[in-house]
């Protein structure tokens, strides 16, 4: 009966001396005359080969067996000298969610031990995309453009194209603006024509309440004399101009997934396919989704095991509204998530008996539409209870976070400087809503933003990429100590601002 | 048993004639048995992952049972630890029924057997009781007591049901004339271990001074004599006491000091590392906070667990108890209440238990 290994044994395999070692010795034990074998002869020349050979399945073994449990499937790893001298590090499921560590974002051990054991599929990236509005005042149709063939861009760089073909006739006049005043914070045209409630509309020209121009859809209109512009805000006075079109809408799609193109209302306006007399905006924020990391995954997949339950304990709540962006287009009437929820965290009232559950995306506390969302998630999915259940944003704390890092001058470019900013968002993305406890960390240690964790995403992430950073020096919040976030009346998530300063040294 | 890789490789039809013969056959089987442990190592990376592997023809007969560090890591995964003094096998079978248990979370079964699990190897009896109020009357009056309970010498082997029972009038009242905002909702629970023999996985602590003798001094009868101006110990003190807050270190802060002002209160500023003594039992805290997490886990996200209770007395925190005798009485929400106008313990009458923090 063979020895039962440890886990140790398992996920760590020997070196090729070792296994070099191992051979020997056993050849000397079947008689094989070993000690009389030369160094650099046939004998030991062969055995080397086969230990080097042997040492490279048993990595790939090691990493078999590391892939069998949940923590090392994620964020598991081997690593070994090769006979090169090379120390080489490879991981049981290279994070898709680092380029660093995974640059194809190829999915791997943790998807299949998840997807066969949990029933429990990762989040993929998807693309932010939504309604362009394209105007054109020319007398020119252009097009027809086949799908992928016509492009816009935000100023700052991400590119998104049609998902279909897409014709662009000449845009109709529907009104000229006579005025414009504040309706409940929206802004009011007084304009006339014929118009509907959710009319899209293309608006330009208007001089002193120069926020009515650009795209909308209309939230409210008499149907002849005036339009609301829903998502509009009303700011200054009107002072003349403005002309009211129906612009051509066209459903366009980032060309890069990931929330990296991400587009506020009314910011894609860059018309890369260029054509005379012509305009484009989205009328609706465009939210795109990153690729899920694998501690998000690990995580959801032990948050899946409440999910089973017939009663409703916290983690059945929490996993249902992380899941929520997938769950909701399913629900009668359907509904949308725009942003993936990334964080909850389950509060019981103990004076009034409701449980809250407070969520957040990537950027903080989400929108009420969000909201309301996932608690539709929520009532739908999570079994009978007799507790009241409340979904509820987080409650958003900026706080700015400025690091200055040390590192020698071939590694201070702008490709590391935006990696390293990109390493301390993703940290502030993770953190929960309400802080973490730093354990052994300087009052005040609980429910809070954990100064040397902050920089020390810096620290990981140049290990990442073997990049030599001497020194990482920062305030978070404008000080150098843990930040505290509250947890009432609504618990609080940080939002990070951040700046990186490169010193070469 | 499958022939091994090292004799298959030096048989005919596998190698060379002269790697089946004297020192090729050697080196040919030196080789193979290199692949052959590389195959074992898998071979038990593939059980690790399993609980236990149980004969298909004959399931009480046991082929594998993981190693101590790889059931850990399954425990970790399906979110089941360990009992106390459980055994491996015990442990796998509690492992191989995961997602069977998980399926009770949320009710008041789900806890109770995830925290008889946890003090495995001991079967205690435990109980999770709730009371309902009437509030349409002022002060509310007590409605129904509904109890769940596993009598002791649960097998923990099958995810056996709970024992229910209930009473109208009810017999359990934690605070009902002592309230405090919240005390009459029907969310609010409570959690009863017995730690009785044989099945007496913890005991009451100690008493003060236990432990150590005193041997009286000259200044017998009394306890101090004057030395030099002062009072000085006449007699003397032999053995040892349990220290307050053995096992648990310290670790200072930087400032120094024991607490910093933090949002207009007080916190300890230093950090406590390791476990001591609990109050009231003799084990330590990372027991009862190991038992607060797994109810935490298995609770109902809207159940308020007011306490976790231990009981040294079978017939105490019972479903045939009456409120006042062997159940609370409305006044165990303080701890002390004004008789007489003195302060008397709110918690005595019923005596030989002791009362763990609330899991929220």
């Amino acid at each position: 009966m063979p020895t039962p290994l440890s886990l140790a044994n398992l996920n760590n395999p020997p070196t090729a001396e070792e296994w070099n070692d191992t051979l020997v010795s056993l050849q000397a034990t079947l008689g094989l005359p070993t000690t009389t074998w030369q160094p650099g002869g046939v004998e030991r020349t062969i055995d080397a080969s086969v230990a080097n050979v042997q040492q490279q399945s048993d990595v790939a073994a090691s990493i078999m067996v590391q892939a069998g449990f949940l923590t090392f499937c994620a964020s598991g790893f081997v690593t070994y000298t090769d006979a090169t001298g090379a120390v080489i590090t490879l991981y049981v499921t290279p994070d898709p969610s680092d380029p660093a560590q995974n640059p194809t974002g190829a999915l791997g051990w943790l998807d299949v031990l998840a997807d066969s054991v949990y029933n429990v599929q990762r989040i993929l990236n998807a693309p932010a995309g939504g309604a362009l509005a394209i105007l054109n005042t020319s007398v020119n149709t252009y097009g027809s453009y086949a799908e992928g063939t016509y492009h816009v861009a935000l100023p700052t760089g991400p590119t998104y194209s049609n998902t279909a073909a897409l014709s662009i006739p000449p845009s109709t006049i529907l009104g000229t603006v006579t005025g414009a005043s504040n309706s409940g914070g929206l802004v009011r045209l007084a304009v006339v024509g014929t118009f509907a409630i959710g009319d899209y509309v293309y608006v330009t020209g208007v001089t002193g309440t120069t926020e009515a121009n650009g795209a909308w859809t209309v939230d409210d209109t008499d149907g002849s004399t005036y339009i609301d512009l829903a998502g509009s805000t009303y700011a200054n006075a009107y002072v003349s101009g403005g002309t009211v079109y129906a612009p051509t809408v066209g459903a366009f799609t980032a060309d890069a997934p990931g929330t990296a193109s991400d587009a506020q209302p009314n910011t894609v306006t860059v018309t890369v396919t260029s054509l005379g007399g012509v305009s484009v905006s989205n009328v609706d924020a465009w939210n795109g989704a990153d690729i899920e990391s694998n501690a998000a995954l690990e995580a959801r997949c032990r948050l899946k095991l409440a999910a089973l339950a017939v009663g409703v304990p916290g983690g059945a709540l929490v996993y249902y509204a992380l899941l929520a962006q997938q769950l909701a287009p399913g629900l009668t009437p359907p509904l949308a998530v725009s942003a993936p929820i990334t964080r909850a965290r389950v509060d019981l009232d103990t004076t009034t008996g409701t449980v809250y559950v407070t969520i957040a995306n990537g950027s903080g506390g989400p929108d009420s539409q969000d909201v309301a969302a996932v608690q539709a998630v929520e009532d739908a999915y999570d079994g009978v209870t007799c507790n009241t259940i409340t979904v509820r944003a987080a409650a958003n704390d900026g706080m700015p976070v400025a690091v200055t890092i040390f590192l020698p001058a071939a590694y201070n470019t702008p490709t590391n400087k935006a990696y390293f900013k990109a390493a301390i968002e993703n940290y502030g993305k993770a953190l929960d809503i309400g802080g973490v406890t730093d354990p052994g960390g300087a009052s005040p240690n609980t429910n809070v933003v954990p100064y040397g964790a902050v920089l020390g995403s810096v620290w990981r992430a140049a290990k990442a990429a073997s990049i030599p950073v001497q020194t990482v020096e920062g305030t978070v919040d404008g000080g150098t100590a843990n930040v505290q976030l509250s947890l009432a009346p609504v618990p609080e998530v940080a939002v990070f601002t951040v700046s990186v300063t490169m010193v070469s040294v | 048993m499958a022939t091994p890789f090292r004799v298959r490789i030096t048989q005919p039809g596998n190698s060379a004639p002269w790697l089946r013969d004297g020192t090729g056959e050697r080196l040919l089987y030196s080789f193979g048995a290199l692949v052959d442990m590389r195959l074992e190592k898998v071979r038990q990376g593939i059980l690790d992952r399993l609980p236990v592997e149980r004969s298909p023809v004959d399931r009480g007969v046991i082929l594998w049972v993981p190693q101590a560090d790889a059931l850990a890591e399954i425990g970790r995964d399906r979110i089941i630890p360990r009992g106390l003094t459980e055994s491996d096998l015990s442990y796998g079978y509690r492992l191989q029924r995961a997602f069977d248990s998980w399926r009770f979370a949320g009710t008041a079964r789900g806890v109770l057997s995830q925290v008889l699990g946890y003090l495995l190897a001991y079967t205690p009896t435990v109980r999770f009781v709730a009371s309902s109020y009437d509030r349409s009357v002022w002060p509310p009056t007590l409605g129904v007591t509904t109890w769940a309970s596993y009598p002791a010498g649960r097998d923990p082997n099958i995810e056996s049901i709970t024992a229910r029972a209930s009473s109208d009038p009810g017999q359990w009242d934690w605070d009902g004339t002592s309230p405090i905002t919240g005390s009459w909702g029907h969310w609010s629970g409570y959690l009863i271990l017995y730690a009785t023999a044989p099945n007496d996985w913890c005991h009451p602590a100690q008493d003060w001074g236990t432990g150590s003798t005193y041997t009286a001094g000259s200044a017998a009868p009394y306890y101090s004599d004057v030395s030099g101006g002062a009072y000085v110990l006449s007699g003397s003190y032999a053995g040892t006491t349990q220290a307050w807050g053995a096992g648990s270190t310290y670790t200072a802060s930087a400032s120094g000091y024991y607490s910093d002002v933090s949002g207009g209160a007080y916190e300890q500023a230093g950090t406590y590392g390791g476990t001591s003594q609990a109050w009231g039992v003799d084990v330590t805290t990372d027991v009862g906070q190991s038992i607060q997490g797994i109810v935490k886990q298995f609770k109902s996200a809207g159940t308020w667990v007011r306490a976790i209770l231990v009981s040294f007395d079978d017939a105490l925190l019972t479903p045939t108890g009456s409120a006042g005798s062997e159940n609370p009485d409305g006044q165990w929400g303080q701890w002390s209440i004004v008789i007489g106008a003195a302060y008397t313990d709110a918690r005595a009458a019923i005596g030989d238990i002791a009362i763990g923090g609330e899991v929220v």
